[in-house]
């Protein structure tokens, strides 16, 4: 372990292992689940990091706003990391908040959709959108209020958003909607984050490829099974929507799959090859819908993920991988809660609210 | 003061079943019985009894008195203080009218959090207007001026859903409708449907602008208003029901304690048994009280805490009120052991002195007093928000710690770090900075705290001593690590380092004292484990049966590891007392160091002002060092020579609350 390594993650990985200790516990969680109520539900929140919900919901009253918070939550915590590092560490975690402002970035274009493609009133959801920096300069008003998909394009100047997206057409999005725009910008921010990667440490780098490589992985064989196998889309299709990385798209099996007519596809085949046991899992269920079989497999490789991510957490702390865990569980957890409130607003029961906070 | 814990006693009693319910009441109401089940004490007998009715219910209380304190904290109602439960007058709680008013409540409020939602999203609307007219983004929006024979109320409804403003200026024919230029579509439809006449006069558009600017600000505030409105309407909705949430959470409160009573009750045909410790001073009030519940029909029997495996009697201390801050550190420790001395008193002075020695400055001590006199002062009045670090037992520990600096500032002469006053023992500032002083050099700093490091441990090992003795273990008292043995050995060493250092590291003490001092304690350890035995064999313990090699083998090897164990361990605690001299020296050096970076600025204003943020400094983070090396010095050198914190602690049923989300 190097003294650079050491001085640069030192302080960082303290805070971080320290906000780790101080996350929900299963008993909170379960806890938070089985309120009646969403206020009761908020006041089980007292004494942990998301209390601030507790007030913004009795100033406002509003479900949207608490989420638009654990949003905004999450980009403070990213930008907050990133203030405590320098060099590599603090452009790897700039491109990671990327995902964040990808995420925003969708939302601001899925509500343009919706009001200038489909003509839906769009009203005052804007205002629950985030709308400050992110990583990049964004207006996102002028995104919002754009007349036409090349507007946007524009907005998005000095942005690396903006090439990539200056490929689509108003035409094109008309008629075919989102998802390539969508899977457009996922690939922006993943391949941004791999050439980030360049600029690290070994240790650093390798640790962070590891992980983009699994991500690929688990991304791309998501994909194939929703796209490729649930949803039918052609082959060449289904190969613009792949992350670059991985070992699937590069094995035999990737292009058998692609090849074959879409009725007749099995990604079973797929799976196997990259991760047997899930296989052995879904030969051995007895679930028969599509939907639920993908539901399994996505369930699986968010635990492969997870335990990924845990491993991390007990391996050198000097590295970047504490952060990346952190970053992981932080993202969890704020899933966890948005779930929960939503779902005990919504009157779904414990059970029920847990199956999706598993 | 009673440095042992509190003498208990454990009740057992036999109440008839009429009388069951207004005993638990009496005992609910005294506080001081920590129940046990009845099968623990006697579970041959205890087979023949049945147990309480099941507490199906207990949960279904805790839930909806969490419920109710939610609604608490929404009105702003505290929870009802413990004074005002009242056993005696519990009722029968009929948990679905309790729940009906909860839910009742929960519903009303739910409607009123709709309409404040309705109001949030309609503050969006009106922002998202506003920051555009205000930013001059006109490209965003829409200004209609123009006419039209609809009324008002027709122009609304045929607009709502989009974000819109309706002005009609004073004194001007046309009216002005401001909307975003994204809903263009739907307003444009909107206007057709209500023939509107557009006014071409565009020299209109600025003043209207103006005009809409001022509205928007008005509006947002009349937004922000009605939300105060429906916040209040929460409060008052809640506190109109106060008294009876208040009622039903007693209610609760009492069930749920009774319940939690009942469940170490046991029960005959027509009797209830049970039992529980009690603090020996309150034994004879409990037996009054259970006799006058049961109106005499009772049979109440007492076993001294000495009969029992000591193990299982809970633990009680008295608390000192002076001495609280110091408790909470103990307690943050673990729980004492039944029968042994509460270190409270002696962590009081230790914790003190370690402190004082590595933060000797009257004057920075007087400020930490004065901080933890304000604190203190200010918590009187106010309950702290919620359990934390910064609380009255922190404030309270200030004071002791900045007295404590304040006598050792005194003693050498320190305040802010110049000698403004003589030191009544020596100069520390003038030690440290190289100055020898009635033959004292820096080295001197560090053999007084070497000294003190030894007086704790001693201390400790006498404590260790005293507990041994009353738990009648004599062979741990004299074998075990922290026994007599060990502490001979460790006295002995003392004397041989100290001449050792004072023939200037040259030489021990010579002839035949030093050998034999060591030599009768390191043979007597190697009967550590044949007495053990023996004595386990005494006592009718298991005792795995070896060999006579097999068992000097086993001797050989505990007196290697102990020989080891005391000798390193002895020396390392010792030696870490010398971070109190290390913590000292930096104390001054950083006071130095200010006082030089004084002089560097020239004196005067910019001087002090030097002074007073280095002192700051210094309070703050020698402070925050000095505290936490002491808490470390305490936990890991001295309560490991004494404190086994194998105790059980005692939790009486009582009403008293937490406040805590207790139940959950």
């Amino acid at each position: 372990m190097s003294i650079g390594a050491l001085s640069r993650y030192a302080f960082i990985n303290a805070k971080l292992k320290s906000r780790i200790t101080s996350m929900l516990t299963a008993r909170q969680i379960d806890t938070l689940s089985r309120s009646k109520t969403l206020t009761e539900a908020l006041y089980s929140l007292r004494g942990t990091h998301y209390e601030p919900l507790i007030e913004l919901y009795h100033q406002s009253g509003d479900i949207e706003r608490l989420e638009a918070w654990l949003f905004a939550r999450n980009i403070i915590l990213h930008q907050e990391v990133n203030s405590h590092l320098k060099g590599g560490g603090g452009a790897v975690v700039a491109a990671l908040t990327r995902k964040l402002e990808v995420e925003n970035l969708k939302s601001v274009i899925r509500l343009w959709f919706s009001n200038r493609i489909k003509r839906q009133n769009i009203d005052y959801r804007y205002g629950y959108l985030y709308q400050g920096k992110i990583t990049s300069e964004i207006e996102w008003a002028r995104i919002v209020n754009s007349t036409h998909f090349s507007e946007i394009v524009e907005a998005l100047e000095g942005t690396p958003y903006r090439e990539p997206l200056s490929h689509f057409s108003n035409e094109q999005v008309e008629q075919e909607g989102l998802f390539d725009v969508e899977i457009t910008l996922d690939k922006i921010w993943f391949n941004l984050l791999r050439e980030e990667a360049k600029s690290l440490s070994k240790e650093d780098r390798s640790i962070l490829e590891q992980v983009l490589e699994r991500d690929a992985d688990l991304k791309n064989i998501i994909n194939l099974f929703r796209f490729g196998w649930l949803y039918t889309l052609d082959g060449e299709h289904l190969k613009t929507l792949m992350l670059e990385g991985g070992v699937i798209t590069k094995s035999e099996e990737f292009q058998e799959y692609l090849e074959q007519p879409a009725q007749s596809r099995s990604p079973m085949k797929l799976i196997a090859f990259r991760f047997p046991e899930l296989a052995k899992e879904l030969a051995a269920s007895r679930e028969s819908s599509s939907e639920n079989l993908t539901l399994m497999v996505e369930s699986y490789l968010f635990k492969v993920r997870r335990e990924e991510y845990r491993k991390m957490l007990r391996g050198n702390p000097f590295t970047i991988g504490t952060i990346l865990a952190y970053f992981f569980l932080e993202e969890r957890q704020n899933s966890i809660v948005r779930t929960i409130i939503n779902g005990v607003n919504y009157g779904w029961e414990a059970e029920a609210i847990e199956e999706y906070t598993l | 003061m009673n440095v042992f814990t509190v003498p208990m006693k454990l009740m057992t009693a036999v109440v008839l079943d009429e009388t069951t319910d207004r005993v638990m009441q009496e005992l609910l109401a005294l506080g001081v019985v920590d129940f046990i089940e009845v099968k623990r004490l006697a579970p041959k007998e205890a087979s023949h009894f049945h147990a309480g009715e099941s507490q199906e219910n207990s949960q279904e209380f805790t839930d909806l008195r969490l419920r109710i304190e939610t609604l608490f904290s929404q009105g702003n109602i505290p929870i009802p203080a413990s004074e005002k439960l009242d056993p005696k007058t519990m009722e029968s709680l009929s948990l679905s009218e309790g729940r009906g008013l909860v839910e009742r409540m929960m519903g009303e409020l739910a409607s009123i959090r709709e309409r404040q939602k309705q109001i949030s999203q309609k503050k969006i609307r009106v922002e998202e207007l506003w920051h555009y007219v205000e930013g001059e983004k006109l490209n965003y929006i829409d200004l209609h001026i123009g006419k039209t024979a609809a009324s008002k109320e027709v122009i609304k409804r045929n607009l709502e859903g989009n974000a819109y403003q309706l002005l009609n200026p004073q004194g001007w024919d046309d009216m002005v409708i401001l909307t975003l230029q994204r809903d263009r579509a739907q307003i444009n439809r909107a206007l057709d449907t209500l023939q509107w006449e557009e006014n071409p006069d565009s020299k209109l558009q600025k003043p209207a602008l103006l005009l809409l600017e001022e509205h928007l600000r008005e509006k947002l505030n009349r937004v922000e208003e009605d939300n105060e409105k429906i916040k209040g309407e929460v409060g008052e909705r809640i506190r109109r029901e106060q008294s009876n949430l208040e009622k039903l959470w007693s209610n609760l409160r009492l069930q749920e304690l009774v319940g939690k009573m009942g469940a170490k009750f046991s029960y005959t045909r027509n009797t209830s048994i049970f039992s529980g410790w009690v603090p020996a001073q309150e034994v004879a009030t409990v037996e009054e009280a259970v006799m006058e519940a049961s109106g005499g029909k009772c049979v109440i029997e007492w076993i001294e805490a000495e009969n029992m495996p000591r193990h299982e009697v809970p633990t009680a201390v008295k608390e000192v009120p002076l001495l609280r801050p110091f408790q909470r550190l103990v307690d943050n420790y673990d729980t004492v052991e039944y029968g042994t001395i509460n270190p409270t008193p002696f962590v009081a002075l230790s914790y003190m002195a370690m402190f004082g020695l590595m933060f000797a400055d009257a004057g920075q001590g007087l400020i930490i007093a004065l901080i933890g006199l304000f604190g203190t002062r200010y918590y009187r009045d106010r309950k702290p928000l919620k359990k934390g670090l910064i609380d009255p037992g922190l404030y309270q520990l200030f004071i002791y710690l900045g007295i404590s600096s304040i006598i050792t500032g005194v003693l050498f002469g320190s305040y802010f770090g110049y000698p403004l006053l003589p030191p009544l023992w020596f100069n520390y500032h003038a030690v440290v900075e190289g100055e020898i002083i009635g033959g004292r050099t820096i080295y001197s700093i560090l053999g007084i705290t070497i000294y003190f490091g030894v007086i704790i441990i001693f201390m400790g090992l006498i404590l260790n001593w005293i507990n041994l003795i009353r738990k009648r273990s004599y062979l741990e008292l004299v074998w075990s690590k922290n026994g007599v043995l060990a502490g001979w050995i460790f006295g002995w060493g003392v004397w041989a380092g100290s001449y050792f250092v004072k023939s200037n590291y040259k030489s021990f003490p010579s002839g035949s004292l030093l050998p034999i001092v060591f030599i009768i304690p390191l043979v007597l350890l190697l009967f550590k484990i044949p007495l053990y035995r023996m004595r386990d064999k005494r006592l009718g313990k298991k005792v795995e049966s070896k060999g006579v090699a097999s068992i000097i083998m086993e001797s050989l090897l505990e007196w290697v590891v102990d020989v080891l164990e005391i000798f390193s361990g002895f020396l390392a605690n010792t030696l870490s007392f010398m971070r109190v001299a290390g913590l000292g020296i930096a104390h001054v050096s950083l006071m130095v160091a200010f006082d030089q970076m004084a002089a560097l600025v020239g004196g005067g204003v910019p001087g002090v002002l030097v002074l007073v943020v280095g002192n700051a400094l210094v309070i703050a983070l020698e402070g925050l060092s000095a505290g936490i090396q002491a808490l470390r010095l305490n936990y890991y050198e001295f309560f490991t020579k004494y404190f086994t914190g194998n105790g059980l602690s005692y939790n009486p049923v009582s009403l008293r609350y937490s406040g805590e989300r207790e139940g959950r």
